[in-house]
C-alpha cells in the first residue's frame, strides 16, 4: 500500500478551499436563502471561476484579498441561479472588492508615524505584530481577519460565522484588546 | 465597554477612511489628548498593517499553487472541501451513536481500534530513525554555551533585568525540553528583533545565544529546516573565529 502526500499546493489549496467553504457556505445559505446543495453548487463553481482567473492572469492586480473576491465570485454565481429560477433576493451588504473600500494605508502610516515615531522601532513593531497575527486563536481568526484583511461589514461576518451582529461587536473588541495587550507586552522593551 | 466600543468604530472608521472631513478632524483632536485612545488607535493600526501584509503574501502563496495545478485538480479540491463539510455533522453522529454501550458496536470499535493502531505504528517506526538522528543533534550540541546566569550580570535596570531572566527561563526551557511550542515561537521572535539593523533592545546584544538556543529547540523540536535557516544567519552575522560561529558550522553540515 503506498500514502499518497499531498503536494505542497495541494496542501495549501485544501486549506483555503476548505475555509472557504465553510464561509461561503453560510453566507449564501443566510443571504439567499439558497439551499444545501444549491450552495455547493455555487462553491464548486465559483472555485473554478476563481481557478481560470487565476491562471488567465485577471487576479494580478487584485486590490482586495482573494478571499474577498472569491465571496464575490459565489454572490455572483448566487444571483445567476436565483435568476434562473426566476427568483430575486435584495442583499443589503454584499462582500465588494470596490477599490474605495477597506483600510487606507495612507491612513495606517499617518498613525505609525505621527504618534509610534522612530523608523526602525516601527519595523520591529510590525515585525511582532505579524508574528501574533499568524497564530490568533479562535474566534479572533475568524473575525479580526474577516474584518482587517477582508474588510468584511460586522453584518456580513455575522452572516458568515452564524452569530449576530451584536456578538461580533464584543467579541471583536475583546479580540483587539487581547491583540493590543500581547503586542504592547513584547514590544515594551524595544529602544 | 460601550464606550470603548464605540472608539473601536471610531479607528475602524478612520483607518477605513470612511470619516468625514470635520469627523476626521475630531477624531485627530481627541488623540491629542486621550491617551487610552492614541494607545488603541495605534495597536490597531499595527494589527491592520500586519493582517495586511501577512494576508497578501498568503494570498500570493494560494495564487502560485493555483497556478500549478490542473482544472480537474481544482475541482477535485473544491469537492473535497465541500465532501469534508458534509461529513463533518455525519461523524459527529457517528460518534454519538458509537459511545452508546452496545457490544456489537463496541467490537467494532476495538477492532477499527486495533488496525488504527498498527498502521500507526508502521509508520511511526519508518519515521523514527530520522526522528531520532535529529533530536540527537539537538541533545549532543544543546549543552554548548550554556551559561544563563551570566546574562543577568550585565543588566543594570528592571527591564533589562527582566528580559535576562525571561532569556534564562527560555535557555532553561531548551536544556529541559519543557514547553518548546511555546519557547520556539518566543525565541523566533526574539531572533528576528534582535538580529534587525537599527534596532536595539536588551536582546541585541544577545543575539548569537538566541539564535543558537532557537536552532537546538528546532532540532529538538525535528524541525531540521528552521534549525538550519537559523544556523545560517548565525553563521553570516557573527564573526567567523567566534566559538559559536564555529559551532554553527559544525553542527550545520552534521544537519
Amino acid at each position: 500500500m503506498t500514502v499518497q502526500m499531498p503536494t505542497y499546493s495541494e496542501k495549501v489549496l485544501n486549506q483555503f478551499a476548505e475555509k472557504e467553504n465553510k464561509k461561503a457556505i453560510s453566507y449564501l445559505r443566510k443571504t439567499f436563502s439558497l439551499s444545501e446543495d444549491d450552495c455547493n453548487d455555487v462553491f464548486q463553481e465559483s472555485f473554478i471561476v476563481l481557478f481560470n482567473n487565476v491562471k488567465n492572469g485577471k487576479v494580478k492586480k487584485l486590490t482586495s484579498s482573494l478571499s474577498t473576491y472569491f465571496i464575490s465570485i459565489c454572490c455572483n454565481k448566487a444571483h445567476e441561479l436565483l435568476k434562473s429560477q426566476k427568483r430575486s433576493v435584495i442583499v443589503e451588504d454584499e462582500p465588494t472588492i470596490d477599490l474605495l473600500n477597506g483600510i487606507k494605508d495612507d491612513n495606517v502610516e499617518d498613525i505609525l508615524i505621527v504618534l509610534d515615531g522612530k523608523k526602525s522601532l516601527i519595523e520591529a513593531k510590525e515585525a511582532v505584530a505579524r508574528q501574533i497575527v499568524h497564530d490568533l486563536p479562535e474566534p479572533c481568526n475568524e473575525l479580526l481577519w474577516g474584518f482587517f484583511r477582508d474588510n468584511y461589514s460586522l453584518k456580513t461576518l455575522a452572516d458568515m460565522l452564524n452569530k449576530s451582529v451584536g456578538y461580533v461587536k464584543v467579541t471583536k473588541h475583546r479580540c483587539q484588546e487581547k491583540f493590543r495587550t500581547r503586542w504592547s507586552e513584547l514590544t515594551k522593551n524595544l529602544f | 465597554m460601550s464606550t470603548k466600543i464605540e472608539d473601536d468604530e471610531r479607528i475602524s472608521s478612520y483607518l477605513r477612511g470612511e470619516m468625514s472631513k470635520e469627523e476626521e478632524n475630531a477624531f485627530k483632536n481627541d488623540l491629542q489628548i486621550n491617551d487610552d485612545l492614541r494607545s488603541r488607535t495605534v495597536a490597531m493600526a499595527y494589527l491592520a498593517k500586519a493582517m495586511h501584509e501577512v494576508g497578501k503574501a498568503q494570498d500570493n502563496d494560494i495564487k502560485e499553487a493555483l497556478m500549478s495545478i490542473s482544472e480537474d485538480d481544482a475541482r477535485n479540491i473544491a469537492a473535497k472541501a465541500i465532501r469534508q463539510s458534509k461529513v463533518r455533522p455525519i461523524l459527529r453522529r457517528m460518534v454519538r451513536v458509537m459511545s452508546v454501550r452496545r457490544p456489537l458496536r463496541r467490537r467494532v470499535v476495538r477492532v477499527l481500534s486495533v488496525a488504527a493502531s498498527v498502521i500507526v505504528l508502521c509508520i511511526v517506526g519508518f519515521q523514527y530513525y530520522d526522528y531520532k538522528s535529529t533530536t540527537n543533534l539537538g541533545e549532543e550540541y544543546g549543552s554548548m554555551f550554556v551559561d544563563a546566569k551570566s546574562y543577568s550580570r550585565g543588566a543594570a535596570d528592571e527591564a533589562g533585568k527582566q528580559s535576562a531572566q525571561e532569556l534564562a527561563n527560555l535557555y532553561d526551557n531548551v536544556q529541559r525540553r519543557i514547553n518548546l511550542d511555546a519557547t520556539i515561537k518566543r525565541l523566533s521572535l526574539l531572533w528576528e528583533i534582535s538580529t534587525m539593523e537599527n534596532v536595539y533592545s536588551y536582546y541585541t546584544i544577545e543575539s548569537p545565544q538566541i539564535g543558537w538556543n532557537l536552532a537546538i529547540a528546532c532540532l529538538k523540536d525535528n524541525d531540521k529546516k528552521t534549525a538550519k535557516d537559523v544556523l545560517i544567519k548565525l553563521i553570516s552575522t557573527t564573526k567567523k573565529d567566534a566559538a559559536i560561529n564555529k559551532s554553527a558550522r559544525e553542527l550545520l553540515k552534521k544537519i
